[in-house]
């Protein structure tokens, strides 16, 4: 009886986007109107999803653009969302997270009674940071020389100086800050936004990732799966070396036979006309419906792809700006100059990497992972983050676009306070503590929230997981994290899991 | 004091006259928790005007009183706020006085009266899922579907026509279409019984297996790599999936193939207990030990959970940190299901050889002694080469004794790769003086760069592969040690992997030298003296003929000779013994419970059992691996079980007809929506044992149906109604997937490769060879790839170039129903990929080949995609547009077109 009862309970509350029930949709005789009348707010949106068994996003989007806001559980205060992701573990002692005391004890010994393991070393002496700290800003928050020029933003951006992951391998924490969990395939962040809120633009993928020109991060492209959502959320990769060809297939080999643009198109109206006259005789089958649209919005692409991802247009100033033209931090100037130009053009998420997987053939760290010589490799990854970030930061601004935009800016877990290595020039992997940033969005600027401890070991004031992460961005996008669910293998599933808190600290 | 003599004084008197629960307890109950956990409402499933309940606990699993046993009992560990974010009441706090009448009522047995039912509830099963079958239902699939539709007044469609029968009998049941000749032998077989006997020869064809085996790879997460951050392959794995395509083709009964999966090893089946480590597996092991916990939590939470909604469509891995929600299972039943798994690991496993194998090899083995015993007289012993060769897990290098400071193993040459040791020891009177813990040092040339293989390794005093070192060249790297001091050394062990697991990577030529200081060295031992290096088999001496007789010498030289042939033909009967990835299994240690599921929180000790409510296996705790999972298997397997036979069928009806009668295929629980048609899923699933579990029999009623066969034509009325279909007034139609949409291009272009069945896969991916896997799109496409998808190689967490995107699962979790989108993405995939453009193309050259003339060629690729002629206004349009833009930009639409995608 028990059980009964809380099942009832349970339905009520979380009716977003839920599985059909089989007894709404046929033990009636307007089978389309009950569930209208049943869904609530929420219901243009869900029939049209399940009517017919499974409309494609495309035509969905076609069908809901202008009426996007409706769907929203509350006023939202950004509109689309750009993250950039450091993978590999950017340290937090040596960036954001001021620790005055590990510098008084630097060379102690760390660990005392030599009981600790950290992932794969013992704990060398306390090390302090490798960049001087100075305060910045009229909020005077504390940022590592590391980052001269993103400090100069420090007013736009808030920390979370508490957060900590629930593992300490690169794969699993990876897959945590992207989808909530440790482990593979469940759906991404940007997956689930899109599956909330749909597209904007109708000539551009609503979800766009550009991967770190080096390669992908850890655990490759199931970092930006959509998991068990319908396959229209996963996430398109933009290969911006590729001007020809940013999206893969976009046209037909250069190197296969020769097909002109004209022949192309004169090809898809044929095929046009073959669907329609199928069409014909099985009306009301929007599967067919979906398919002809996907076919028009894959030529639409055609168009939109190369454009936007031609930066030729852009100003020098701008150009400069991005740097997009040296040799090693250019290529992620151009990432965040292109997340920009996606932004403007209506994509809803963009997610930029800054770094690719670790690879045991390379002579720098391909990443942030630096356990043999932070300052080398930090070094370069932090003036390529530093250059990039700022940038984009200053351009949204100028270009007004800073308020409904939404930048995120993490990593996967944080690098111990005591050294590694054998020179001690290095970090070992820190799941207790690191540093995420927000800015833009309805994020309040130069605020900080939560604290670690006083070197910078553990979290230990507000502690964060991912969930509160992604509660917040969700909030702040107009969604309650606790309505968003997808049915799956009989669990009503969510980005936030069964947790998450919005960090109200940090919201304007 | 004073207060402290107070609760004394109470504690006294209490225990003198007892407390009364009416009087003292239920009040407190009333006033602060039973709003909350009472009758109206039960927060957490947890109510106390229930005894069994207060017995049990809520969704936490722990027992909230324990009678007798207050510091066991939870409630109080809530009430006294001593766990946080669960203290009761959530709005303050019951009074000291309070909080100790309730410990001493628990202490005192926690009595209760009458009203508050028996100790052990009735959990009510009257669930429509756990119901037992009722064999004697008797009906149809067109009665029972038509019943249903009359409620509704709805009506069935009338049948399809033939073409698009044969079609969708092709696409469903072998994901491939029909040739032209064999649709033309259908529309003009005249014998009453065409239809049955169309369906008898489709399910008789090897295709069936390879089509219908990719639902069930889906369900059990199936792949070919780990998966996680290194994805490195699984080369052993594809066994697996042609046991699955067999099994179906044989049509072996349900049952068996569920028993074989969970224990196949105890029922000669030893290749299906891929089932149970068929899904992903970290390879990257950190150091910390809770993390390693965890790790292992997770691989045996996969096994439960695929075990669990696969064959009982059951959710059980929701009671991993607390009793189900919706569902009767609770959290101890949880792991009493993981104290079934707690003894398989990942692994590759060397199956046992088949009994013809083994008679095989023994009388080899006989030939092999009576050969070898007879050529020991043309023995001449090696004096150079006294020493035995180099094994993997531990050899000696013994010297004269002499004083070092350091000792340094150079690597000359290994079996394969850079060289690894799990451990140097160098000996002064039987004392390690080489352990970093006795002040020793170890450098070395170079190490190998990973988290598992370590410098620090060598001489940390532990064995193993975990615990080694690995040098970072493959010819003349070295690692050395600098002793504490001077020290007169003996001898020196060492070995690659003491525990036996590993024997790659072995050092086979090496010279161990000392030195009193940096660079003097001189050579202490080598390999120089040892017998040659020869698999770990024992050397083969050296036989010298020369000084016997010419007859004795031709004699033995034919000895030698057959000793040769006899050796090779036992090798290779015993290469037939399969290597598989099908886990391995050791006798495990105690299960607990684990409160939140937390590795470190450990409850109770549990025995290895199902769920509670449903059975007992009747185990003991200590009982033997094997055992435990044999009774887990023999009870899913079992004619009482509600809910396997319920749960295949409807998975069968569901591939038939896109939805299942339920329509969450792995969540048969409360949750889970209820059935469309009722009666008619009990029906199948008792028709299903009646024919010995047999898959066939089902497919055979569900095709012989009017249902099946309706056309799948719109029609208003019904429409408004039932746009989805649900009620099936009609075929419902849908998308192929992608493995059938690339089969059918394949297919209608003519290169299929339908011979080469089975058998290693073919990989979509160019793979770069890192630590860390990554994959690339192939570039070009030859006959190698064009065998069926199911042969493909499945990467996990990758998608193939082209069809990927058509929906296709990742193997990370189990998949009872792909999503089926629509995106621009697939058409660009369809439109202009390599292997697309390579695809027209071929088609067109076909068409050129096999027809003369253009409106030929149009019909005759009309009849491969569509199994109908073109109409005559498709025919003239196609022709103006082959003669506009060429035949290969034809092909290319044709490949693209809705109908060649969709199931009539």
């Amino acid at each position: 009886m028990s059980i009964e009862s809380s099942t009832t309970t349970r339905r009520k509350v979380h009716s977003f986007r839920g599985k059909p029930k089989v007894n709404e949709q046929i033990n009636n005789t307007n089978a389309c109107r009950l569930q209208l009348g049943n869904v609530g707010n929420h219901s243009r949106r869900h029939f049209l999803q399940s009517a017919g068994g499974g409309l494609g996003g495309l035509a969905l989007t076609a069908m809901l653009s202008g009426e996007g806001r409706a769907q929203l559980h509350h006023a939202p205060k950004a509109r689309r969302v750009i993250q950039i992701f450091c993978p590999g573990g950017m340290s937090q002692v040596d960036t954001f997270d001021y620790k005055p005391e590990l510098e008084k004890r630097n060379g102690t010994p760390f660990d005392r009674d030599g009981k600790m393991q950290f992932f794969a070393s013992k704990p060398g002496n306390c090390r302090k940071s490798h960049w001087k700290f100075r305060q910045r800003g009229q909020s005077g928050l504390w940022m590592s020389d590391l980052f001269p020029k993103l400090a100069k933003c420090v007013d736009d951006m808030a920390f979370i100086y508490s957060m900590h992951s629930k593992t300490a391998l690169h794969g699993p924490a990876c897959f945590m800050m992207n989808t909530g969990f440790t482990l593979p395939g469940f759906p991404s962040m940007g997956s689930w936004v899109t599956y909330g809120l749909g597209s904007e633009a109708d000539d551009l993928p609503a979800f766009v990732v550009l991967p770190d020109p080096r390669g992908l991060p850890p655990g490759g492209i199931i970092n930006w799966g959509a998991g068990f959502l319908p396959a229209e959320h996963q996430a398109t990769t933009l290969d911006t070396a590729n001007p020809k060809q940013p999206i893969a297939d976009l046209f037909p080999p250069n190197d296969g036979p020769a097909v002109t643009p004209e022949a192309d198109r004169a090809g898809l109206r044929f095929l046009h006309e073959l669907n329609h006259v199928h069409r014909e005789t099985r009306r009301g089958n929007s599967e067919l419906d979906a398919r002809i649209k996907a076919y028009e919005m894959a030529a639409r692409l055609q168009l939109s792809a190369p454009e936007a991802t031609d930066l030729s247009k852009e100003t020098t100033v701008t150009k400069q700006l991005y740097n997009i033209d040296h040799a090693e931090i250019g290529p992620f100037g151009r990432q965040c100059l292109l997340a920009r130009r996606l932004a403007q053009r209506g994509v809803r998420f963009v997610q930029i990497y800054c770094g690719a997987e670790n690879t045991t053939a390379k002579k720098i760290r391909p990443n942030w992972d630096s356990h043999e010589d932070l300052t080398r490799d930090h070094g370069y990854w932090g003036a390529v983050l530093d250059a990039g970030a700022s940038a984009l930061l200053k351009d949204l601004k100028q270009q007004g676009m800073l308020d409904d935009t939404l930048v995120i800016c993490t990593t996967e877990f944080g690098r111990q306070p005591a050294a590694q290595g054998d020179a001690a020039k290095g970090r070992d992997h820190n799941a207790g503590a690191f540093t995420a940033w927000l800015a833009g969005g309805g994020v309040q600027g130069g605020v900080g929230y939560g604290a670690t401890d006083e070197l910078g070991y553990k979290a230990v004031k507000n502690p964060s997981y991912s969930y509160d992460l992604h509660a917040t961005a969700l909030h702040l996008l107009g969604v309650d994290h606790t309505r968003l669910t997808f049915y799956h293998n009989g669990i009503e599933r969510r980005l936030t899991d069964v947790h998450g808190h919005v960090i109200r600290d940090i919201l304007r | 004091m004073h207060l402290a003599a107070c609760l004394v004084a109470i504690s006294t008197a209490c225990e003198v006259l007892g407390i009364d629960f009416e009087q003292e307890i239920e009040p407190i109950l009333q006033a602060h928790c039973i709003d909350c956990h009472g009758p109206d409402d039960q927060e957490s499933q947890f109510r106390l005007d229930r005894l069994a309940t207060m017995l049990s606990g809520g969704n936490s699993g722990e027992p909230a009183v324990v009678p007798g046993e207050p510091e066991q009992s939870f409630l109080l560990k809530l009430i006294q706020h001593q766990e946080s974010g669960k203290e009761m009441p959530p709005d303050g706090s019951l009074s000291k006085s309070e909080i100790h009448l309730i410990e001493q009522w628990i202490a005192e047995g926690a009595k209760t009266p009458e009203s508050y039912g028996p100790a052990k509830a009735n959990i009510d099963l009257s669930h429509w899922a756990f119901q037992p079958l009722k064999p004697s239902i008797s009906g149809s699939i067109d009665e029972f579907v038509r019943d249903r539709l009359r409620n509704h007044g709805l009506r069935q469609s009338p049948a399809g026509d033939r073409r698009i029968l044969i079609r969708r009998l092709y696409l469903v049941m072998l994901g491939i279409p029909p040739t032209p000749q064999q649709v033309e032998t259908f529309v003009t077989d005249d014998r009453d019984n065409a239809w049955g006997i169309l369906v008898e020869q489709v399910l008789a064809s090897p295709h069936y297996g390879e089509r219908w085996a990719s639902y069930w790879l889906d369900l059990v997460r199936f792949g070919e790599t780990h998966g996680f951050e290194t994805n490195r392959e699984r080369p052993n794995a594809w066994q697996y999936r042609d046991w699955v395509i067999r099994s179906l083709n044989e049509d072996k009964p349900y049952n068996e193939f569920i028993r074989e999966q969970i224990a196949g090893d105890a029922l000669g089946a030893d290749v299906a207990t891929a089932f149970l480590v068929a899904g992903p597996y970290d390879l990257v092991k950190g150091s910390d030990p809770k993390l390693q916990q965890t790790q292992r939590m997770n691989e045996l939470d996969d096994m439960i959970n695929t075990t669990g909604t696969a064959f009982l469509g059951l959710t059980t891995g929701c009671a991993r940190c607390h009793n189900h929600k919706f569902d009767p299972i609770s959290q101890r039943d949880y792991y009493s299901m993981q104290a079934v798994f707690a003894g398989v690991q990942h692994g590759d496993r060397k199956l046992p050889p088949s009994l013809e194998t083994k008679q095989q090899i023994a009388k080899l083995d006989g030939e092999i002694a009576e050969l070898t015993e007879k050529l020991k007289k043309f023995i001449v012993e090696d004096t150079t080469r006294i020493r035995p060769p180099v094994n993997a897990k531990q050899n000696e290098e013994v010297f004269e004794k002499r004083k070092a400071r350091f000792i340094r193993f150079t690597i000359e040459k290994t079996t394969v790769s850079e060289g690894c040791i799990d451990e140097l020891e160098v000996y002064s009177e039987g004392r390690n003086v080489a352990l970093a813990s006795n002040g020793a040092k170890a450098t070395s040339s170079g190490d190998f760069v990973h988290p598992k293989h370590k410098l620090l390794h060598i001489n940390d005093g532990r064995y193993g592969n975990d615990r080694s070192w690995i040098v970072d060249s493959v010819k003349g790297g070295w690692v050395q040690i600098e002793l504490a001091g001077p020290t007169a050394v003996d001898r020196v062990v060492w070995g690659r992997d003491r525990t036996g697991q590993y024997a790659d990577r072995l050092p086979i030529e090496y010279r161990v030298e000392s030195a009193m200081e940096a660079d003097k060295w001189e050579l202490l031992a080598s390999s120089a003296d040892r017998q040659a290096f020869n698999g770990g088999t024992p050397a083969e001496p050296e036989y010298h003929f020369a000084k016997f007789s010419d007859a004795e010498a031709v004699q033995g030289e034919k000895w030698l000779k057959q000793l040769q042939i006899a050796r090779q033909l036992r090798q290779e009967r015993e290469k037939t013994q399969l290597v598989v990835y099908a886990g391995t299994f050791s006798q495990p240690g105690p299960t607990h419970r684990l409160y939140r599921g937390e590795p470190d929180a450990k409850r109770e000790q549990v025995s290895p059992n199902a769920i509670e409510v449903f059975t007992s296996l009747n185990l003991p705790s200590d009982a033997p691996e094997r055992d435990r999972r044999l009774a887990l298997a023999n009870w899913i397997a079992s004619t009482d079980n509600p809910l396997t036979g319920r749960v295949i069928v409807n998975r069968l009806w569901q591939f038939h007809f896109g939805t299942g009668i339920v329509d969450t295929p792995s969540d048969f629980g409360l949750n889970g929506t209820p059935p469309s048609h009722p009666e008619l899923l009990s029906w199948l699933a008792s028709e299903l044992m009646k024919h010995d579990w047999s898959l066939k029999h089902i497919h055979r009623l569900i095709l012989n149906s009017d249902t099946w066969r309706q056309s799948n034509r719109p029609n208003a009325e019904a429409m408004r109604v039932d746009a989805a279909s649900r009620l099936l007034w009609r075929f419902p139609p849908r998308r192929l997937e992608a493995e059938a949409i690339r089969d059918s291009v394949l297919a209608v272009t003519g290169v299929l490769d339908l011979q080469n069945s089975g058998g290693p896969g073919f990989s979509p991916f160019e793979v770069e060879m890192e630590n860390v896997r990554h994959y690339h799109a192939k570039k070009a496409y030859g006959p190698a790839d064009w065998r069926r998808m199911i042969y493909m190689t499945k990467v996990r967490q990758e998608r193939e170039h082209v069809f990927g995107a058509f929906d296709c699962p990742d193997a990370s979790m189990v998949v009872p129903k792909r999503s089926r989108s629509t995106t621009p993405l697939q058409a660009l995939n369809l439109l202009n990929s390599r292997f697309i453009m390579q695809q027209a193309d071929l088609f067109a050259k076909r068409l050129q080949a096999d027809s003369e003339t253009i409106p030929q060629q149009i019909k005759q690729a009309w009849e491969l995609c569509f199994q109908r002629p073109p109409t005559a206004e498709e025919l003239t349009d196609s022709a103006a547009f082959i003669k506009r833009e060429g035949i290969q930009q034809f092909t290319r639409a044709i490949l693209n077109a809705n109908e060649f995608v969709f199931i009539p």
